[in-house]
């Protein structure tokens, strides 16, 4: 049937148009190179849609909304004839130049639509523009069909994931990653069957939404420093082209969603982190690349003089709670996840979405709100960074609706601070092994999304390894990046070839998984420390596109034993159902033994209320609570303490045997042993042992 | 531009590419293939002169794909370019073909 869709009732140049469907945002291949065009403005006056040969400086074609193809706040156009594999395009906007009054319209500059599905340009990782010319970025229009067969989120219990943080270009890029297509969505795929061997089933990958990669580039010490983390959305409906292999073929899009579909293949889910509380646009400064073009007022939390209200610390707040922006993030994540098949959202600087127009934090955002009762959304994982550059910390208290988890940022700080020897947090770290019911009362153990070390700071090899940070080399006389980080060097700041700092580093790293991995909650693990990478002490290597960030995968060789401790410790904590139970209950169970119980040198006698530095901890598992293949106990002993100390092991049932199944004293972790009580422990170090018949 | 030379040898059916194969030339290419005969068993692709192949042009592999697998032909491709075999890798397009 054709529809009046196929009638085009302008002409303009030898371009044929007529007015549009307004809805879907962004640019939509109708049919037979027909496209749609819709975007959206409150306070513009009038709009242009500007299309492009691909690369070409000047456009071909500058077509005007005329007022009939305006409804309401929304402008939308039907263009035949395009090829959309050649085509660019953008949009100017003219309105109001009254910055006092909120509003930054200036109608010479092509503007990147919002819903733009991909951008053209930036096709090459760091490929700096032709001098003297200023960067534009345009669309590009992409079908969004794909051959997903069965495919789709795959929707495991977040209570099962084990997440692994990387990078997409950090995971391969590195000499001896062994992968063809380094640093590339292809590249990843290639890395498969290794994630499949540590056992992880979740990655989460750090911003992948385009990016300005040259944002505050600059040369330091002869490096080229770009924005490498890329938490700077140009673009929140693409994804960075720059991290495709095929991008110069056009192919983006189809190789992230290979990409994607090969992982759900291996079980393992594909998580993104997602940065919705400001835009590349920056401050008064800053460059005008959409938003600010098109609808200032709308988009950003404005002061009453039309400043830009800062509790991102990069320079401007995304107004989420307004009707227009929440919609738009809705779109946005609805799309990812029906078009990419994307299993969950780890929300950067959450809590600015809990900010009102005025910035102040609101009890129930509708933002947030929304996200939780979204239908598309409805299975899809929501995990907030519950604080924001403003002060707003909500670790605990992040509105929830009983869909959204948080980064557990006092989980990370009191393990770090317990492992270094400080009794003081030793009441605290039972709170956080059982899933911090303290924080999630109203939740369950689901919501404490648990980590040692993210992005954010030091790897865990560094946090061994270095007293303080060495930011040097991002050329601000290491004023960046974080001064509390509760790490301890174990005795020689940096590298050395002193064994016995060596081997406790190592010892500190398996103490450190080990608990992780132990606790309830989801454990989240930083790409390579499992083999020990190194930023060189660098705790903020947001800058660093080379050696200091990418993964040393000569490193996995040359510390096999910690990859295999990490390899067990994964393992162990998917063959055992009660360490992931996301229910708070530590009571008595069918074993006729409390679920959760805490030990000390004597079994069951513990002081739970004073500082300690040893203590034992042990989960009662049984076929009848859990669904475990069998009953069992298992039984973890901790000393942070630097002598050596013993803890006597709890009596289980008659028929069944303590064996050991890890103990990070020893180099070599891979024979199990049958042990008696009491056992001993070395300094700082920590055995786990299962008894079962 | 895209030059397509058929070859028909029993059952076996011989496409050798030239060219490009984009959006404006995919849909001569889509014609090549569904138009091909339920009677065939073997569909060879030679692509040792196609020079590129966009995402218009991927799709249309699909859909040779998903008829001869309906038709229970073999589907095959040799003499790749290593920029058409990187195309088909890199976005997990090989899996469409079967081998020779």
């Amino acid at each position: 049937m054709k529809t009046m869709d196929n009638y085009p009732t302008h002409e303009l140049g030898g371009i044929l148009y007529r007015s549009g469907h307004v809805s879907p945002f962004g640019a939509t291949i109708l049919y037979e190179n027909a496209i749609n065009f819709s975007v959206f403005s409150k306070h513009a006056t009038s709009c242009e849609l500007v299309l492009y040969h691909r690369g070409e400086e000047e456009p071909f074609a500058v077509i005007p909304f005329s007022e009939e193809f305006r409804i309401g706040n929304v402008y939308s156009m039907i263009v035949y004839g395009l090829d959309y594999e050649e085509l660019e395009y953008g949009y100017r906007f003219d309105g109001p130049i009254d910055p006092q009054g909120g509003h930054r319209f200036d109608y010479r500059k092509t503007l990147l639509d919002p819903y733009a599905k991909m951008v053209a340009g930036r096709e090459r990782w760091g490929e700096l523009p032709a001098s003297g010319r200023e960067f534009v970025h345009r669309g590009k229009v992409i079908p969004e069909d794909f051959d997903w067969e069965t495919d789709k989120p795959l929707e495991l219990p977040l209570r099962d994931l084990v997440i692994y943080e990387a990078h997409v270009r950090g995971l391969t890029m590195g000499a001896e990653s062994g992968v063809k297509y380094k640093g590339s969505f292809a590249g990843l795929v290639e890395k498969i069957p290794y994630l499949k061997e540590l056992g992880v089933n979740c990655v989460e990958l750090l911003p992948i939404f385009e990016f300005d990669e040259l944002e505050n580039n600059r040369v330091v010490d002869g490096e080229r420093l770009v924005n490498y983390w890329g938490y700077s959305t140009v673009d929140f409906f693409a994804p960075k082209a720059g991290y495709a292999a095929s991008s110069m073929r056009g192919l983006a899009s189809e190789e992230l969603k290979n990409t994607i579909k090969q992982f759900h293949r291996s079980g393992i889910e594909v998580m993104l982190d997602v940065v919705f509380n400001h835009t590349a646009e920056g401050n008064e400064k800053g460059p005008c690349i959409s938003f600010r073009g098109i609808d200032n007022k709308t988009y950003y939390l404005l002061t009453p003089e039309g400043y830009y209200y800062n509790f991102s610390g990069c320079g401007n707040t995304m107004n989420c709670n307004n009707a227009v922006v929440r919609n738009f993030i809705l779109d946005c994540l609805r799309y990812w996840v029906s078009v990419y098949h994307i299993d969950g959202f780890r929300f950067d600087l959450a809590s600015i979405l809990s900010r009102d127009a005025n910035g102040a934090p609101m009890s129930s955002p509708p933002v947030l709100e929304s996200l939780a009762q979204d239908p598309v959304l409805g299975k899809t994982k929501l995990i907030a960074e519950a604080w924001d550059a403003g002060g707003l910390y909500q670790v605990g208290s992040f509105p929830a609706w009983g869909r959204w988890a948080e980064w557990n940022g006092k989980y990370r700080d009191c393990l770090r601070r317990f492992l270094k020897g400080e009794a003081e947090c030793g009441p605290e770290m039972l709170m956080r092994i059982q899933g911090s019911p303290d924080l999630y009362a109203n939740r369950n153990a689901e919501a404490s999304i648990n980590f040692v070390t993210c992005h954010d700071g030091f790897t865990l090899n560094d946090l061994v390894s270095y007293n303080d940070k060495h930011n040097e080399g991002n050329g601000e006389a290491n004023c960046d990046g974080a001064n509390d980080n509760n790490s301890w060097n174990c005795g020689v700041e940096g590298v050395t070839d002193d064994a016995e700092v060596n081997a406790l580093r190592v010892r500190q790293i398996k103490n450190a998984v080990a608990l992780l991995l132990l606790s309830r909650g989801v454990p989240m693990i930083l790409a390579g420390d499992e083999f020990r990478n190194s930023q060189g002490g660098n705790n903020n290597a947001y800058c660093q596109d080379n050696a200091i960030s990418w993964l040393d995968w000569g490193d996995l060789e040359r510390n096999r034993s910690t990859f295999e401790f990490f390899k067990r410790m994964i393992e162990l904590r998917k063959a055992h159902p009660v360490l992931r139970r996301a229910q708070f209950y530590s009571g008595v169970n069918s074993s006729g033994y409390p679920e959760v119980s805490f030990h000390g040198e004597r079994a069951w006698v513990f002081d739970a209320m004073n500082p300690f530095h040893t203590f034992g901890f042990m989960f009662a598992e049984t076929v009848a609570d859990h669904g475990a293949e069998q009953d069992c106990f298992i039984y973890c002993g901790v000393n942070t303490y630097w002598e050596e100390r013993t803890l006597e092991l709890p009596i289980v049932p008659a028929g069944m045997q303590w064996r050991k199944v890890a103990y990070t004293f020893e180099e070599e972790n891979y024979e199990e042993a049958a042990a008696e009580s009491p056992i001993a422990l070395m300094p700082r170090s920590l055995m786990v042992l299962v008894a079962k018949r | 531009m895209l030059e397509i030379k058929k070859e028909i040898e029993g059952a076996t059916v011989t496409l050798s590419l030239g060219g490009r194969v984009d959006v404006s030339s995919s849909a001569m290419l889509d014609e090549a293939l569904q138009s091909l005969s339920a009677d065939v068993e073997t569909v060879v692709l030679d692509a040792a002169n196609l020079e590129y192949i966009s995402s218009a042009g991927l799709r249309v592999l699909l859909r040779g794909a998903k008829k001869m697998r309906a038709q229970g032909a073999l589907y095959t491709i040799r003499n790749m370019t290593p920029v058409v075999q990187d195309a088909l890798e890199m976005t997990g397009m090989m899996a469409l073909f079967d081998e020779e």
